[in-house]
């Protein structure tokens, strides 16, 4: 890497650091300044008492100042401790865990699929301009983008109710002792409605973005300018538009993790999905602090991190990009 | 890389995805399976069981979930329990008395019963679980010590023998009613948790729990998803005859409905109102509605910056405001009853037959309201103290049915001049919004309330102290207090219900309540299964070990 | 026929269909065949000539509650646009203007707002603070801002090197006078095209809180349409209508908007490189 690049890359560390900062500040902030907190509902019980809820405020620390609150938060985040679930009572890293493991199989396929798909059809139809599949394929592509995710799940679920489960992650009750094989094809099952749901979305927009991408780079220039010197398609198309098209691709991926988390959120209520979207939602209702506050950060630095990873490849992919 | 490549890519994909979907669509869930045949020849099975509402966590001392302490009842022995007629009867405790007039009670447990992994399950377990509950009851055993408030001494003179001493005598109903919330932990488990402070008792692990003593024993908790459960042979009373079952939870009713239809599960525990005709037109599903625990009142704050509300007179006009009879069949389509009283008409020995509901009559209200000179004004609506009696009312915002209902209240109080402004709230914000302002910041809350088999847990959010916990009508009543001291003390069955009898006419009077309906019980299941006692609380509920004990499979 | 063509006969299209339902939405008391709240026969009722989009849960009309939830959705996403786009505005021209720290710190404020996980913060906020139609309204827009910001701002700095601009200020010109007189001029095409798809995207997140149950309960809107029909069991009712109505008037609105601001991008600009402008995503702008 040239000495630019390298500055490039370190400058975009530094930001990036810098926004996770500003992540972490803002997390803590933004629950710690609502109103309600979680020990106030714990008191419609059969025998609640004051001290009930004085005992729930003194085990998560809700009583001492913002600042000896903001202290303790740094220094259990340091030590990798997001706390314990005012829900759940178990610890946050623990849930996360378990509701981002869940999330993943589905929204991975469902979002490769979309995008591998989306990315192939939108690219053929940029090159095929004028024929009835780019038309088609435009149209589609708008449709489906425009669908509300819990409408397109909806729809799904009216559609194939009959044959193919719509609830849940797995059945649930399956004999224990079930092969390894036949637990993939229960969850496999689960998941082809939810994570087509999401994959139709995700190859409409991407049909529209690649197609857009393409059809503008291979009217670049550079472009014409390649092909009067004779290089042939294939090699145009390689080495200058789907490169350069890629970039604002790239650039879509990260930042689209917000979309995906909001759809996910809607997706995994429709079919029952007990991923991090499902999680994130029941935590709001309980005013689970420290599971929002974990999940949030959690996702603040993914996409973080997703972002520089974006810039960095991009900065490779675009000769002209570096600063 | 050519198009041709790409669009080839492209067409393998689709097709890769195609073969996957199909191959995944042949179904081969548990649905399909022939019923499991256990060792000893018993048919068994497994009864898959779903609800909506919601399951966080499985730890006696955390558990406040109604199918928490429901899972609780079938995993852990109780000294005593309600029979299928909510009728207190013994479970662990096989008999007791009551002596020097009830102050110290004398337990007999079951002989020779064992824990799920075949330890002895004693009353010294009793007696240490209950010693554990007082020690910590300002921590980590607050939930629980609330049941155990009034004792003052526990020890087990032998392995059979639990001896009780209270503060002073007390009735059956505080001192067995309380112990039907009371689970028994064996010791040689829990032990290693119950030092420190307690911290540690409300985050063991998942595997504690797998140790019980009652009718099943949980083998698999997923926080929110599932809870699995099998059949403990080492129970010490009569056994079920499933081999054992699970709760599923569903995030929406329509799912849970799609579940039972589809055969991925057997039970539902509460039918929207709405699914009533389709489920019912089910040739294969069968429909149970019963009497409920559960009713529907709007509350009054009586500590209401609107001060002319804190009039029983103005809560009477509001009432006659209301037409409960619309209410019940728009809402809850036609699945519910009236409910004039705070004691549900499924405990009939404790309700009033004196306290009746108030008649929906908007003229009545009308003059009543003329009467105290609160005069209509711009739009209609009247004004009262220099302000227009317009008030907010809160309650769940995710809950359709009171959504619905607040509608139509508002709908209907609007023909009096009164304006009933919808104030939603959720989750925790709800107990937030009743505090704000120091409790003068809400007009009127609508909600939905179980009371339990015995009336005193729901009479005691009426009393001065629930001010200080959680209280919907900030109401307080030196004679209903003194009433409701009396009557927890009454040993006199009779002298006890004229006590609540009296209490629910004081409430009747200043209407801190406007009771309304009281939905029904109303469970969903596949008819291949028989045995579900829906009895007031459901089939699972927390009140009766035996809740399960008759359920079998048809094809047997 | 041409590309331009096309993309113009979309715009068409879409400016037909949006123009259409803001007229349906400003209209509907008086054109609405029934009342909001009108009960009829039976619950679920299958759409027939008299109701020709059936029933609900609650025996009220569908076309009708469509009609009025228009109202409400389009209400609640217009006033959401206008907060994004006028606060979008002015950090993108603040931050474009003033180089340096200024800028840094606006763009450093942007770039936050764009990686929170938004959807789930707005969930919060409106679970505290109480799911009314202004409330919703005010949420949105905060947290639909930032796009806007980010379109502006990339004009504005290209256009701070433009040569008549730069004459001005060696005139001496004030800031204020260059903004208002050069910049916001040139700048206010580009944030129209960029308001039609932040309606879209309003319309899309007031659809998703009302999904969640935290829709206002007071009113009817498309989003609480269809979070009603999922509620009370339309699907295993097999009510298919009253969750297809509102959300293919949802779904054909944002897909107006969608062809609408790819046809104004397309004439406003054929030069702004990189400007994808999707339905719902950011913004790729050159840097």
């Amino acid at each position: 890497m040239s000495s630019s690049r390298s500055q490039y890359v370190a400058t975009r560390a530094v930001q990036s650091f810098g926004t996770v900062l500003v992540a972490l500040t803002a997390n803590f902030l933004i629950f710690r300044l609502l109103p309600g907190n979680a020990a106030d509902d714990f008191a419609r019980v059969p025998g609640a008492t004051p001290e009930l809820q004085d005992a729930l405020r003194d085990q998560f620390g809700l009583d001492g100042s913002l600042w000896t609150q903001y202290v303790a938060y740094i220094k259990q985040l340091l030590h990798g401790n997001l706390g314990t679930s005012f829900y759940s009572r178990q610890p946050v890293t623990h849930d996360l865990a378990v509701a981002i493991g869940n999330s993943l199989p589905m929204v991975l396929a469902g979002t490769l699929i979309g995008i591998g798909l989306g990315v192939a059809v939108g690219a053929v139809a940029a090159w095929r301009r004028g024929t009835g599949f780019e038309r088609g394929a435009t149209a589609g592509g708008l449709v489906l983008y425009a669908m509300p995710a819990q409408f397109l799940g909806l729809l799904l679920m009216i559609l194939f109710h009959n044959v193919l489960p719509i609830a849940g992650m797995q059945d649930e009750f399956a004999p224990a002792g079930q092969s390894t094989l036949a637990h993939l094809h229960d969850v496999g099952r689960h998941m082809i409605l939810p994570a087509t749901t999401l994959g139709l979305i995700i190859f409409g927009n991407y049909v529209v973005l690649t197609r857009a991408a393409v059809l503008d780079t291979l009217g670049q220039e550079y472009v014409l300018a390649a092909r009067a010197r004779g290089f042939s398609d294939a090699y145009v198309l390689r080495e200058h538009a789907l490169r350069n098209a890629a970039l604002p691709i790239v650039h879509m991926v990260a930042l689209s993790l917000g979309f995906m988390v909001a759809g996910s959120i809607l997706i995994e209520t429709v079919f029952s999905w007990p991923g991090i979207g499902h999680a994130v939602f029941q935590a709001v209702l309980a005013r689970d602090y420290p599971m929002l506050q974990g999940a949030f950060l959690t996702l603040s630095v993914a996409v973080i991190g997703l972002n520089f990873c974006a810039d960095v490849i991009s900065m490779h992919l675009d000769r002209r990009v570096v600063g | 890389m050519t198009v041709k490549r790409a669009a080839l890519a492209g067409a393998l994909l689709i097709v890769v995805c195609v073969g996957v979907v199909v191959a995944l669509s042949g179904g081969s869930d548990s649905q399909n399976a022939a019923p499991a045949r256990s060792a000893d020849g018993r048919s068994g099975g497994a009864l898959r069981m779903g609800t909506t509402n919601g399951l966080p966590n499985l730890n006696p001392f955390v558990t406040v979930s109604i199918n928490g302490l429901a899972l609780l009842r079938q995993m852990y022995p109780y000294l005593v329990q309600y029979d299928l007629k909510q009728k207190i009867a013994p479970d662990f405790a096989g008999s007791w008395k009551a002596s020097q007039g009830g102050k110290t009670w004398t337990f007999r447990t079951t002989p020779k019963a064992r824990w799920s992994d075949g330890r002895p399950l004693t009353a010294r377990d009793a007696a240490w679980t209950i010693d554990l509950i007082k020690k910590y009851a300002k921590t980590a055993a607050a939930n629980l010590a609330g049941s155990l408030s009034h004792v003052q001494r526990v020890r087990a003179t032998d392995e059979r023998t639990l001896v009780v001493t209270y503060d002073r005598p007390r009735p059956d109903s505080t001192v067995l009613g309380g112990l039907t919330r009371v689970p028994i932990l064996p010791r040689h488990i829990w032990s290693a948790y119950a030092g420190d402070d307690g911290k540690a008792l409300q985050t063991v692990p998942a595997k504690v729990m797998a140790v019980g003593g009652g009718p099943f024993t949980l083998t698999e908790f997923k926080e929110a998803q599932v809870a699995l459960l099998k059949r403990n042979d080492n129970y010490y009373g009569p056994k079920p005859a499933i081999d054992g079952f699970g709760l599923q939870i569903f995030s929406a009713p329509e799912v849970e409905l799609n579940a039972l239809r589809s055969g991925e599960i057997d039970w539902i525990q509460s039918v929207p109102p709405q699914a009533m005709s389709t489920l019912s037109s089910n040739k294969s599903l069968a429909v149970g509605q019963a009497r409920s625990y559960n009713q529907c009142v709007v509350s009054f704050n009586g500590n209401a910056a609107h001060t002319e509300l804190r009039q029983p007179r103005v809560r009477e006009a509001i009432a006659n405001g209301i037409d409960v009879q619309d209410l019940i069949k728009v809402v809850m389509n036609g699945a519910a009853i009236p409910a004039p009283s705070i004691v549900p008409a499924a405990s009939p020995e404790w309700r009033d037959p004196a306290v009746q509901a108030t008649p929906f009559d908007v003229a009545a209200g009308n003059r009543i309201l003329d009467a105290l000179g609160y005069k209509k004004g711009g739009g209609g609506i009247r004004t009262a103290n220099g302000h227009p009696m317009s008030y907010r009312i809160v309650y769940s915002a995710i809950n359709p049915l009171q959504q619905a209902a607040v509608k139509l209240m508002a709908t209907s109080v609007r023909r009096l001049g009164i304006q009933l402004i919808p104030a939603p709230a959720t989750g925790v914000g709800f107990s937030a919004a009743l505090k704000e302002d120091d409790g003068k910041g809400f007009d009127s809350v609508m909600d939905c309330w179980t009371s339990g088999v015995d009336p005193e847990f729901i009479m005691s959010f009426s009393r001065c102290d629930a001010i200080k916990t959680f209280t919907e009508t900030n109401y307080c009543n030196k004679e209903f207090d003194e009433l409701f001291d009396a009557q927890s003390e009454e040993v006199d069955p009779a002298r006890r219900r004229d006590d609540i009898f009296k209490m629910q006419e004081i409430l009747a009077r200043d209407r801190p309540w406007q009771w309304l309906f009281s939905p029904n019980v109303a469970e969903a299941w596949s008819k291949r299964w028989t045995g579900f006692t829906i009895g007031p609380a459901g089939t699972l509920n927390s009140l009766t070990s035996q809740a399960l004990l008759n359920v079998r499979r048809v094809d047997e | 026929m041409s590309r331009l063509a096309r993309l113009h006969r979309g715009g068409l299209l879409g400016g037909a269909i949006v123009a259409t339902f803001a007229a349906v939405a400003v209209l509907a008391p008086v054109i609405a065949p029934y009342g909001v709240d009108q009960s009829f026969s039976q619950i679920f009722g299958h759409p027939s000539l008299a109701h020709p989009f059936g029933l609900d849960d609650s025996t009220h009309d569908v076309l009708t509650r469509v009609m009025w939830g228009g109202r409400t959705s389009l209400s609640i996403g217009l006033a959401a646009t206008a907060i994004a786009v006028l606060l979008g505005t002015t950090v993108g021209v603040l931050a474009g203007y003033s180089r340096g720290l200024v800028d840094h710190a606006l763009m450093r404020i942007t770039d936050y707002v764009l990686v929170l996980p938004s959807i789930p913060l707005v969930i919060v906020v409106i679970a505290t603070w109480g799911p009314s139609v202004s409330h919703l309204a005010i949420v949105i827009g905060l947290l639909l801002w930032t796009t806007t910001a980010r379109l502006v701002r990339a004009q504005v700095k290209s256009m701070r090197e433009l040569v008549y601009v730069r004459r001005a200020v060696s005139l001496g010109a004030s800031d204020a006078r260059i903004v208002t007189r050069y910049i916001l001029p040139q700048v206010t095409p580009l944030v129209l095209a960029s308001a039609v798809l932040t309606l879209a995207h309003a319309i899309f997140v007031e659809a998703a809180l009302a999904f969640l149950g935290l829709g206002d309960p007071g009113s009817v809107s498309w989003g609480t349409m269809i979070e009603a029909a999922f509620q009370r069991t339309a699907v295993s009712a097999g009510a298919w209508w009253t969750i297809v109505a509102p959300g293919t008037c949802i779904a054909v609105f944002i897909l107006a908007c969608s062809l609408l601001s790819r046809a104004s991008e397309e004439a406003l600009n054929p030069r702004l490189r990189v400007a994808y402008l999707s339905a719902r995503g950011p913004r790729i702008v050159p840097r």
